[in-house]
């Protein structure tokens, strides 16, 4: 448990120093270290998780260290390239508002989730290889731990979705449509100093 | 295609491998940007660029707002940095209690310094009459700001409190002087989490 969170807060604090130079470029807010915190935290950790889980299951099933996270990083790993890509472009897609201070807080975001991902697919195997099959040395002995997933709930659901796929995707959908349909009726507006033409009261912030 | 091809073929896989067989190489070159990162970010620290969001709109639309009130600062650059001090008062705004907010208004030499009844901001007070906002807005970014500037701007604050009127600064320059508490809410929640973290994944 303890090394994705390692791994996550070693990227994250090169990434608070990677800010701080940002800042003498950029217009960056307040709540920038926040949100860089807050996105490279959540993701890092994840990311770290997916390839550290997959590595153990590849122990357990009889692969050597070396095996394991190579294969745990072709697949863990490119999954987690491909889910902080999507990340760092969407953030990046925060310069479309055209405001200096959201931009410089995208770009400290997804220096974030670049460098937590770079920690999760460099340093996390170099430090995977140095513990090598010992990762579960000081794990919490839980009973039913160990038991086949195959018996477990999100098994069987997963088994029922994939039975009846129109079916399961045309009621996501459904769902989905539903939850954006408050969409149509939102209103937008923007906090500004400009006084309107009928109130000559002006509250700037 | 079984995943040991994959894994011959990944390019992440090879860095990952590369990583795993290098280890050492890879702890140092981490470790050395690390320390290359904190010192660049140290050598630089003189004058952090950092805003709070409210001084994130354009200075010229600053200005152009502040001169429309034919306030005495028309030569005046326009500010970049800004604290809200909101005023709770116990009952409806009396003649008292506004000649009081003005005077305190009224303490800071800075010329953008306006009280919640200054001509312009009547939206600075809140429909029940019970919070109030005045804004000092300086001349300087936040993080450029002396800790004795905003030091003596707590000191008037807590000049201007007294039994039924509490003044509370805000905004970044405050926040700077302004100390993070860790409290049992935080260690609960600390607690918490290394607990589910714990029991999820050993």
């Amino acid at each position: 448990m303890g090394l994705p969170i390692l791994t996550a807060l070693f990227g994250l604090a090169i990434a608070f120093g990677a800010l701080d130079l940002i800042s003498h470029g950029l217009t960056v807010p307040t709540f920038g270290p926040e949100l860089a915190a807050l996105l490279g935290i959540g993701v890092g950790i994840d990311y770290a998780l997916f390839i550290v889980t997959r590595y153990r299951s590849h122990l357990r099933n009889g692969k050597p260290p070396g095996a394991a996270i190579s294969e745990a990083l072709a697949t863990s790993g490119r999954a987690v390239v491909f889910a902080g890509s999507t990340v760092v472009i969407s953030l990046l897609g925060l310069l479309l508002v055209g405001l200096p201070y959201i931009t410089g807080a995208a770009i400290g975001a997804s220096t974030s989730v670049l460098l937590v991902m770079a920690a999760a697919d460099t340093l996390l195997p170099a430090t995977l290889g140095a513990l090598g099959s010992r990762i579960d040395r000081l794990r919490i002995p839980l009973p039913h731990r160990d038991r086949r997933v195959s018996l477990g709930l999100w098994w069987r659901w997963s088994q029922r979705v994939q039975r009846n796929p129109a079916l399961a995707g045309g009621a996501a959908l459904a769902v989905l449509v539903l939850l954006a349909l408050p969409l149509f009726s939102l209103r937008v507006g923007y906090m500004t100093c400009s006084p309107r033409a009928s109130d000559p009261a002006v509250t700037a912030h | 295609m079984t995943t040991t091809d994959i894994a011959s073929r990944s390019m992440i896989a090879r860095i990952g491998s590369w990583s795993f067989r290098h280890r050492r190489l890879v702890f140092f070159a981490w470790l050395v940007a690390l320390v290359a990162v904190t010192v660049l970010a140290e050598q630089r620290a003189t004058g952090s660029r950092t805003i709070s969001m409210a001084e994130a709109p354009k200075p010229s639309r600053l200005g152009r707002c502040y001169n429309s009130h034919s306030q005495p600062t028309q030569a005046t650059p326009p500010p970049l940095s800004s604290t809200r001090r909101p005023v709770l008062i116990p009952r409806l705004p009396g003649v008292k209690c506004r000649r009081r907010l003005t005077s305190y208004a009224s303490y800071h030499t800075r010329p953008l310094c306006r009280g919640p009844f200054d001509p312009g901001a009547s939206r600075q007070v809140s429909t029940d009459g019970r919070v109030a906002y005045a804004t000092v807005q300086y001349d300087q970014l936040a993080g450029d700001l002396s800790t004795a500037a905003i030091d003596r701007l707590a000191a008037v604050a807590e000049i201007a409190s007294h039994p039924g009127l509490q003044v509370v600064g805000g905004g970044a320059p405050v926040a700077r002087i302004e100390k993070p508490t860790f409290g049992p809410a935080e260690g609960v929640g600390l607690l918490a989490a290394a607990v589910i973290l714990l029991l999820s994944f050993g």
